[in-house]
Order: C-alpha cells, then sequence, then structure tokens
C-alpha cells in the first residue's frame, strides 16, 4: 500500500507541478484575437487591435469597463457626438481581473481622461472565462488572487491553452478568420436589436426568484447557484449546502467563490487610476427589474461593495423612461434603441 | 455522481481509506461499507430511486432464498416468473410506459380509431437496464441451479448495488462477482497499479475523446438539415469515436475503480473498431450485454442449433431486444434490426465465427484485406450509429440520404488537435490490443521513466479538457 501511494503522490505532484509551470505561459494578441474573434467574445479582439492599432483615440477619453452590460449599454458614438469622447470596452460575462487587465494596457498606451466602471456587477463571480487567455498564474497571484478552487480551475485551463497556444504556433497554415470590418469600426458599442416578448416582461416581472435560501452567505438568492443545482435532488442540495458550510468554515468563503478577489481587484485598479490621477468612476446600468414594479425577484445589481467607497457613482434616479418593452434585449440587457436612450440621459452626468 | 467529477475525485479516496484502513480486518464491515458507499454515490443523482434499488434487492434475495428451499418445480417457475414480472415491470413502467402509449394512440389513429392513453411525466432512474439485468442474472442462475443464493443479505445489497459498476456496467454476472464478495479482498500494488491505469485510460477515452467529438457531433447532428453530406458523414464518424469513448471508458473506470477495492469485473469491450466483420465486432462490444443476451435468451431459444427459419428469428429476436434495451424509441430498434441484417448473412453462411483471433495477431500492421475488412465493418457500423443517435427515424433517414445527396452548404471547423487526439488513441488501442485495455501492458512495454511520463501527459490532456463535462451516453439507458 505504500508504494502504491508514494508511487501515486509522487506522479500527483510532478503533474502538478508541471501543470503550475505550463500555466506561466503568456500567449501572443494574435493568439488572444484568434481565440475570440468568432465567439462570443470578440469584443476581446477588438480591444486588443484597438490597442495596438489606434491606441491615440484613447488618449483624452472616457474608457468604459464592465461586462455585457456596459458593451450593450452605453453607446459610444453617441457620447462622442455629444462631444464626451468615449470608448466602449466591455467585455461580456465581466469579471474585474478583466477589466483591471484592459485598464493596465490602456494605461501603458495612453492617458485617458477617466475610466468608467460598471457599479454592481454580481459578487458572488468567479475568474472570467476569459481569464486563462490574459493571465499567467503568476500574474493572477501578482494582482490579489489567491489559492482556491477557481485559481486551480484556472491552471488546470491554461495547461489546456498553452498545448493549444504550441501547436496554432506550429501550424503555418493557421484558419484564416475574416473580421476586418469588426474590429475596423471605431465604437465598441455592441449589441443586437432583439426586443424581448410582452409574455417574457410579464413573466420576469412576476418572477419570485429562487426558493432556496437557508444558506448563510445567501448565495441562493443570487440565482447562480440555484440555476446551477437546480435539477439536482433536495437531498443533494442539501447535502452541497452542507459541504459548502464545511469548506467554508475552514477555508473561508473566499475559497470557493472568489468574492473577495474580486473585489481586490477592482480595488487595485482603482488605486492605480488614482496614483496616475486619472478620474475613476461607477456607472449603474438599470437592468430590466429596476424599471418594474415586482418586489419578488430577489435578484439586483446594485449592491453595496467596499469598492464604492471614495469614488463617484454615476446613476439615474428616474428610470421610467426605459419602461417601453422595445428597449430591451433581454432581462439584464438594454437593447440598441433602449441603450440609446440611456446613453443620452448620462451625458448631462459625465460631462 | 459521475466519475469525472470533483465529487468523485472527493469521494473515492475517503471510501478508499475507510475500505483499506478501518474496514479492513472484517470482511463483513467492508461489504457493508461498499453498500453505503454505493447508496451514497447512486443517492448523489436522486435518493428517492434508492427505495427502486432496495426494492428489487429485496425481492430477488428474497426469492433466491425460497426458490432454493423447495424442489417443486412449478413454484421454481411461479418464483422466477415472479422476479421477472417485478424488475422487468418496474424497467417497462419507469423506461417504456410513454412509448407504448404514444404508439397505441399513433396506430389506433392510423386505423381510424381514437385512443387517449395517460402519459407520466416519468423520470428514468439512472442505470435502471444495468441493475435490472445484473438481479435477474441472480435469479435465473439459481433457478438453473447454476448458483447457490446467498444468506448474506449485505453482500447481496453490495453485489446489486456495486457503485463502480452500478449505472452503466459492465453488466456482472451473479456467478462472477457475488462469490467475491465473500472472499478475503487484501490490497495488491499490481491490482491497484493495474486499475489506476486502467482508470487513466478510461477518464482520457471520456474527457479527451468522447467530449470533444461531442461538442461536433451535437452541432452537426443538431443542424444536420444546414451540412452537406462531407460534414455529416464526418459527424457519423466523430459520433462512432465519441460513443466508443464514451462508453467503453466509462467501463475501464468501473473496472479500474473495482480494482482498487480487490475486484475484477468482466472485460466489457475489446477494441471493436478493429473488428473484421460484424460478428466479431458483437463479440467485441459492450461484451457483458451481448454475452447476458446470448447466456438469457439467444440460447434458450435455440441459439443457432435450430433451422434456418429459427436462426432468422432468434438473431432478430436479440438484436431488436438489445436494440430496444437501449432506449424506448424506434431509432434504437431500427439500429438493432440493421444490425441484424449485418449479421445474419454471416450466420446462414457459417462464417460468424471465423474472426476469433485478435486482428494481425502476429505482426504489427495488418494487411490488405484486412485493413478493407475493418474499413467496411467501421462503415457498416457507422451508418447503424446514425440512427441510434438520432432524435427519431426521420431525422435519420434524412440525415442519411443527405450524406449521399447534399452538397456542402454550411461548413464546420474542427480543431487539427481534435484530429491529432483521435490519430494517438487510435494508435494506442491499435498496440494494445491483444490486451484487455491498451495500456495494460505498459509496464512490460516500456520503462518506469517513459511510463510515467506517458501517465503525466495523459494526466495533462485530462486536466486540460475536463471543463467540457458531458453526461455519459449510457447512462440515458
Amino acid at each position: 500500500m505504500k508504494r502504491y501511494l508514494r508511487d501515486f503522490l509522487i506522479i500527483s505532484v510532478i503533474t502538478l507541478v508541471s501543470c503550475f509551470l505550463l500555466s506561466q505561459k503568456h500567449y501572443s494578441d494574435d493568439f488572444i484575437i484568434y481565440k475570440t474573434i468568432d465567439t462570443h467574445y470578440k469584443k476581446v479582439a477588438w480591444n486588443i487591435t484597438l490597442l495596438n492599432n489606434r491606441s491615440d483615440v484613447l488618449n483624452g477619453s472616457t474608457i468604459f469597463l464592465g461586462s455585457s452590460i456596459v458593451q450593450g449599454g452605453i453607446n459610444d458614438s453617441i457620447l462622442s457626438a455629444a462631444g464626451i469622447h468615449a470608448v466602449n470596452m466591455g467585455v461580456p460575462h465581466n469579471a474585474n481581473e478583466l477589466g483591471l487587465y484592459f485598464q493596465k494596457r490602456v494605461l501603458a498606451k495612453s492617458k485617458p481622461k477617466k475610466i468608467v466602471y460598471l457599479k454592481g456587477k454580481i459578487p458572488y463571480k468567479g475568474l472570467h472565462k476569459l481569464t486563462p487567455l490574459l493571465y499567467t498564474s503568476s500574474d493572477l497571484f501578482s494582482i490579489g488572487q489567491t489559492a482556491n478552487l477557481d485559481y486551480i480551475h484556472f491552471v488546470f485551463k491554461k495547461v489546456k491553452l498553452t498545448f493549444e497556444y504550441y501547436f496554432y504556433l506550429m501550424d503555418p497554415h493557421k484558419p484564416s478568420k475574416d473580421q476586418t470590418s469588426f474590429l475596423a469600426q471605431t465604437h465598441g458599442h455592441v449589441n443586437t436589436n432583439n426586443i424581448i416578448q410582452e409574455t417574457t416582461y410579464n413573466n420576469i416581472l412576476t418572477q419570485k426568484g429562487a426558493s432556496v435560501s437557508d444558506e448563510s452567505f445567501n448565495l441562493y438568492l443570487n440565482g447562480y447557484l440555484y440555476q446551477r443545482e437546480n435539477g439536482n435532488s433536495k437531498f443533494a442540495q442539501q447535502l452541497k449546502i452542507w459541504k459548502r458550510k464545511l469548506v467554508e468554515l475552514y477555508f473561508g468563503i473566499n475559497f470557493m467563490f472568489n468574492q473577495d478577489n474580486q473585489e481586490k481587484f477592482i480595488e487595485m485598479a482603482i488605486e492605480d487610476c488614482k496614483a496616475r490621477k486619472i478620474d475613476v468612476q461607477k456607472l449603474y446600468i438599470p437592468i430590466l427589474i429596476d424599471v418594474g414594479n415586482n418586489t419578488g425577484y430577489k435578484r439586483s445589481n446594485f449592491r453595496p461593495t467596499s469598492s464604492d467607497e471614495g469614488i463617484d457613482l454615476i446613476q439615474l434616479e428616474e428610470l421610467d423612461f426605459l419602461k417601453p418593452l422595445d428597449f430591451w434585449e433581454d432581462r439584464d440587457h438594454l437593447n440598441h434603441k433602449g441603450s440609446a436612450e440611456f446613453t443620452k440621459a448620462i451625458v448631462p452626468l459625465l460631462q | 455522481m459521475i466519475f469525472n467529477s470533483f465529487d468523485f475525485a472527493v469521494f473515492i479516496p475517503i471510501v478508499f481509506f475507510l475500505y483499506w484502513y478501518v474496514t479492513n480486518t472484517n470482511l463483513k464491515a467492508q461489504n457493508l461499507l461498499i453498500v453505503l458507499a454505493s447508496y451514497v454515490f447512486y443517492g448523489w443523482w436522486d435518493y428517492r430511486f434508492l427505495s427502486l434499488i432496495a426494492f428489487s434487492s429485496i425481492v430477488d434475495y428474497s426469492i433466491g432464498r425460497t426458490m432454493f428451499s423447495t424442489e417443486k418445480k412449478s413454484t421454481r417457475k411461479l418464483l422466477l416468473i415472479t422476479s421477472l414480472v417485478v424488475n422487468l415491470g418496474l424497467l417497462g413502467f419507469f423506461k417504456y410506459y410513454n412509448f407504448f402509449v404514444d404508439n397505441f394512440e399513433s396506430a389506433f389513429s392510423f386505423l381510424g380509431y381514437k385512443f387517449e392513453g395517460y402519459t407520466l411525466k416519468i423520470i428514468l432512474p439512472v442505470g435502471i437496464s444495468f441493475y435490472t439485468f445484473q438481479t435477474l442474472s441472480y435469479t435465473i442462475d439459481v433457478y438453473r441451479k447454476k448458483l447457490e443464493p446467498t444468506k448474506d443479505f449485505v453482500a447481496f445489497l453490495a453485489f446489486v448495488s456495486f457503485f463502480p459498476q452500478l449505472v452503466a456496467g459492465p453488466i456482472e454476472r451473479a456467478t462472477n462477482l457475488l462469490p467475491q464478495f465473500f472472499k478475503k479482498r487484501s490490497f495488491s500494488y499490481e491490482s491497484a497499479v493495474l486499475g489506476t491505469r486502467q482508470i487513466l485510460w478510461g477518464l482520457f477515452k471520456k474527457v479527451v475523446i468522447a467530449d470533444q467529438c461531442a461538442i461536433y457531433v451535437n452541432s452537426i447532428f443538431d443542424n444536420s438539415a444546414d451540412h452537406g453530406g462531407v460534414v455529416l458523414l464526418l459527424g457519423a464518424i466523430l459520433f462512432a469515436f465519441q460513443i466508443y469513448g464514451d462508453f467503453s471508458g466509462y467501463s475501464d473506470i468501473a473496472i479500474g475503480v473495482a480494482r482498487l477495492f480487490g475486484f475484477k469485473l468482466m472485460q466489457n469491450f475489446a477494441f471493436p473498431y478493429f473488428s473484421r466483420d460484424i460478428a466479431e465486432f458483437w463479440r467485441r462490444w459492450h461484451i457483458s450485454l451481448s454475452t447476458w443476451f446470448r447466456d438469457y435468451l439467444y440460447i434458450p431459444l435455440g441459439g443457432s442449433r435450430v433451422g434456418p427459419y429459427k436462426k432468422i428469428r432468434n438473431t432478430f429476436i436479440i438484436f431488436l431486444v438489445s436494440g430496444f434495451w437501449h432506449g424506448a424509441n424506434w431509432t434504437f430498434i431500427i439500429w438493432g434490426g440493421l444490425n441484424a441484417l449485418y449479421f445474419l448473412p454471416l450466420l446462414l453462411s457459417q462464417n460468424n465465427r471465423k474472426n476469433l483471433d485478435t486482428v494481425a495477431e502476429n505482426s504489427v500492421l495488418p494487411n490488405v484485406r484486412e485493413i478493407g475488412q475493418m474499413l467496411l465493418t467501421f462503415g457498416l457500423t457507422i451508418i447503424a450509429w446514425i440512427f441510434f443517435r438520432a432524435e427519431n427515424l426521420s431525422h435519420a433517414f434524412s440525415y442519411l440520404k443527405n450524406i449521399f445527396l447534399k452538397s456542402n452548404t454550411l461548413e464546420i471547423t474542427i480543431p487539427f488537435t481534435l484530429y491529432v487526439f483521435i490519430f494517438a488513441f487510435l494508435l494506442i488501442e491499435w498496440i494494445g490490443r491483444r490486451d484487455q485495455f491498451a495500456i495494460e501492458h505498459l509496464d512490460i512495454k516500456i520503462g518506469r521513466p517513459f511510463r510515467w511520463a506517458f501517465y503525466i501527459i495523459l494526466c495533462f490532456c485530462i486536466i486540460g479538457f475536463v471543463d467540457n463535462q458531458q453526461d455519459f451516453i449510457y447512462f440515458q439507458f
């Protein structure tokens, strides 16, 4: 038995150390563009192309960073026409380390006037799906990430990406993904013109949210774990709640949900801006529930966080003008028409 | 709980530790631990269906004991029928009830009558087809006096619910697995290494081959109307690798995990895609199910030692039942029927037992004739797999038609790496084709440094791809 356990341990340790070494690999911008251009995250390719080819437009600009709510909610061409030179660098499924990544790259090449972050991104979020593409494991550590489940997952994903990167470098006939017209567009506002149906709208406004709410940190109310575990039996759900409580007891909540790290990333971004004397603000972009009258649906993007302190919040008090259904793409996103109205409304607050 | 999950990665070391360090001196305690672990393993998915396994176990345990205590033929037969009715009744209700109601409705409406049956929202309990057949083998063997029923209820519970093979096989015979619960099990380094190696290979097949193929297979089959013939053919070929990687991968993990606990399960796959004819394919594919049907259905019907008419009848029965076992859908029945049609010419010409050895037994590479035979057999299985994968019969027929008739419209980009992995996988399987699983004798073939490097590369591949987790296909059966 001892021999077996020893061999098993040696192979496991060698594997993990090798994984960690492979996760130290930086990828070229070409590869990042190649990996994202044909996907939901093609905005990342646009951001990088802009940084490499037209970084001059960033000088003196107001840069918007955040999730798809920013990407589709802020029409930077309208802002620019109104005299506020703006660049929308929002990327779907934002997590703060992505904002910090683009901020670092922006600040390395230019001096923007202001950086505006999205207020109220749901705090339980782990790392962004694209973080392994943009960070190495030690880079991530250097911005405050701690060793937790998300980090392990990150390292594992880097292993695959690194191999894929080597294959990419070896392949002399890289498939061309011609998206030049998208990459050449001058503004970063990307969304669709889908309009939600009245039936869906009514359904959302009467939705009561998740029913399981007995966890100490109340994550079920956010719907994240609820959605993931909804198909499990009640017994399995309960076991998973106990398991989380046990892990939380020993390792702390940050071991499982990366919440504190996410706050650290944004705090670091804010500090960096302040150190360079660049104005930094947060902007609240409403979601559909903010313009309805439903109190049963528990999801709210507006949550106080420690990084709110000491920075200005841009927030519209009156949101009734966003009530029409044809302003919404889905329950979390304004569509093209809605974002135009919202952007016009915030012009005075940005000046 | 599934094998390629974080939950299982935590579960297995705990059970392993308790098994070899806490209960190791007491066989009964080890068996009880297996029962508890198996019930947790199964209950993790849905604890309500534990009652079904427990019920099946109690029924068959009691029937086995009662059957043994009487010599009266009619009573023994009645008890066997009771076991068959209970087990197949449960299977029939959970798996086939809605299928029959729907088909009765269609049949009546076709004849101009109106029949309104009540379809129910039934959840199919994971693995019901597998453990039902396993318990049936016990009752049938006791009835045939091939096996003495056990008095040890805990051991019987452990036999029915043994977690490594509970939800997707191999379907073990009571004559092979049950006696192992009564033998003292001691830890063997060689067996544990072999088990771990098999788990690793199974995970590679599942996570790297099957799950990666699944991404493109799902996309092609879901949008089959938009794709041209070449892409559709590629989709069918990738599905052949997906289903093999998925199911044989699960079997490898199951057999490997069982080895870690000192058990030896039967081989379930023997490199079926290197078969030279369909008869050989069926001796190598899902062996535990094929032999189950052979022993408990085909041979009692007379097998092949009957006249030509009955031979044809028996062949169709076994293949159609096998298809129906896979699911309540006409696609599976047609899949079974198609395989029967492939098999019949071999049977009737008495060529079905021609290729009993391994292909290129004494050489490194196959000859041209063998390559041709393997490609033809693979091609035939691919046509059958289209029915197996399709949503319904019209989907299958249109898919098949479009392979030959439709020119390319919607393209699909399949990464170069997937072809590299499939090629490497086939190469390793070819090299190890004479063994129980491809890397069984790695210790003999290569020295420790290269062997360990190979393990680490496999780990990298598994770690790299584990993100894209797909359910095991055979869980639905």
